[in-house]
């Protein structure tokens, strides 16, 4: 390969690897942001996980499926995160500006679907936050969680069951 | 109702999503491109053959794997002319057929026990292509091992090649069908596993001629053919299965502690 082709194909990388990033990088965001304390540590752990997959062949390789892998790097660099979690900080008026207004009927509504969501189980937790808060398919939940879609229709079905019989109870 | 609680969940999601920094995220898109710029994984993958990695995944096996799979066949070979009834040789060659997975095991899942697997995966050849390197070396060494028990043991103790293939090469395929299954749902780490596994197939083999003599031999050589089939089929679908897994890094998952 001469060095004609070499700097081509440097070209082709970072501009593939540019515009994935750009495409994905909302979504492992927000991915983040609901794991970690923080707004720095979401930004962080993001940053890691494209850096990896810069460094990986992940984007490169058709056979392979870079968002499952970007999902996992995610999960594994928000864990590592976690490890060294930072105490949390006061919030200031930049922040008290974004609490919506309790009054609101989506405000409780929210409440309560937090409340339920929190007391599901962890696997029934994920794949709900992947399906509709990632807004990912199955085909792509089903690779980033390394199980059958069979298995995570009726984890879905279970999952929104229990949802809808604990707010249901609730509102009783 | 239930697509008025999916609806419910979009919104709550959405409502809750953490605005984005346009800042940071042009930061990130810059250094990405800076390390694929310094990185050029495409130009350097290209100046090595995948025969060239193949050979050189063999530096990485420990000679003992090898030695270990030589003296089992030896002694298989061994014990095949010490016995005199053709009964106990077929099921010498289905217990050491079992045996020869379970040594390639450790070789094969060395990555994910010693939790080198993700760094692997962020090598220029990954953690897909170390494990299917491993996996053909040791079917390139079985393959090479049935072929000499399907030639010498026929010889010494006068029996059917055909039927010596079929006796080793059947719980070959499923074992590995069992170990590759084992490693996915074990995460890789499955060594403990399989070799318990293999514990449990020896002793399964052995205590079933105890109660039901010749029972190998009484099946049809298409019965014996069809398992053949089965097995071969059930190990391609779990290799298959496995291999997809670990490109897609999940086999990397650990307990994942979520936001309140």
């Amino acid at each position: 390969m001469d060095s004609g082709d070499r700097e081509r194909d440097q070209l082709l990388d970072a501009d593939l690897l540019a515009r994935f990033a750009e495409e994905h990088y909302d979504e492992i965001f927000r991915y983040c942001a609901r794991r970690l304390p923080t707004a720095e540590d979401a930004k962080d752990a993001t940053q890691d996980v494209f850096m990896r997959l810069a460094k990986s062949r992940a984007v490169y390789d058709s056979r392979g499926k870079p968002l499952a892998y970007l999902y996992t790097c995610a999960r594994n660099a928000c864990i590592d995160i976690m490890r060294h979690a930072r105490p949390t900080v006061a919030l200031d008026e930049a922040d008290a500006e974004r609490i919506p207004d309790p009054a609101q009927e989506r405000y409780q509504r929210n409440l309560l679907l937090a409340d339920a969501l929190s007391r599901l189980a962890a696997d029934e937790r994920e794949v709900l936050e992947l399906r509709y808060g990632q807004d990912l398919k199955m085909a792509d939940v089903a690779a980033i969680l390394g199980a059958s879609r069979f298995a995570l229709y009726r984890l879905e079905r279970r999952a929104l069951d229990a949802l809808r019989q604990m707010i249901g109870d609730d509102q009783r | 109702m239930s697509d008025s609680m999916r609806e419910d969940l979009r919104a709550y999601y959405k409502s809750t999503d953490a605005p984005v920094d346009e800042d940071a995220k042009a930061h990130v898109i810059a250094l990405v491109s800076g390390q694929a710029a310094r990185c050029s994984v495409v130009g350097q993958a290209r100046a090595m053959p995948y025969w060239r990695f193949l050979a050189g995944q063999l530096r990485f096996v420990s000679p003992r794997a090898w030695v270990a799979q030589l003296t089992l066949l030896v002694g298989m070979l061994l014990l095949v002319s010490a016995c005199s009834e053709s009964d106990a040789t077929m099921l010498i060659v289905m217990v050491a057929s079992v045996l020869s997975v379970a040594l390639a095991v450790p070789s094969v899942f060395k990555s994910f026990e010693s939790g080198m697997a993700e760094l692997e995966a962020a090598c220029r050849h990954d953690a897909t292509q170390v494990l299917v390197g491993r996996l053909i070396l040791f079917g390139l060494a079985d393959v090479l091992w049935m072929s000499l028990a399907a030639c010498l043991v026929p010889a010494i103790a006068d029996s059917d090649p055909f039927r010596v293939f079929l006796y080793a090469a059947t719980p070959f395929f499923s074992f590995c069908a069992a170990c590759l299954y084992l490693s996915r749902i074990t995460r890789g780490r499955c060594v403990t596993a399989c070799i318990a596994a293999a514990s449990c197939t020896v002793a399964g083999i052995w205590g079933a001629s105890t109660a039901f003599p010749h029972w190998y031999s009484d099946a049809s050589m298409v019965v014996w053919s069809a398992s053949l089939v089965v097995a071969l089929a059930l190990a391609l679908y779990e290799a298959r299965r496995l291999v997809a897994q670990v490109a897609s890094g999940s086999i990397f998952r650990t307990a994942l502690p979520t936001r309140g």
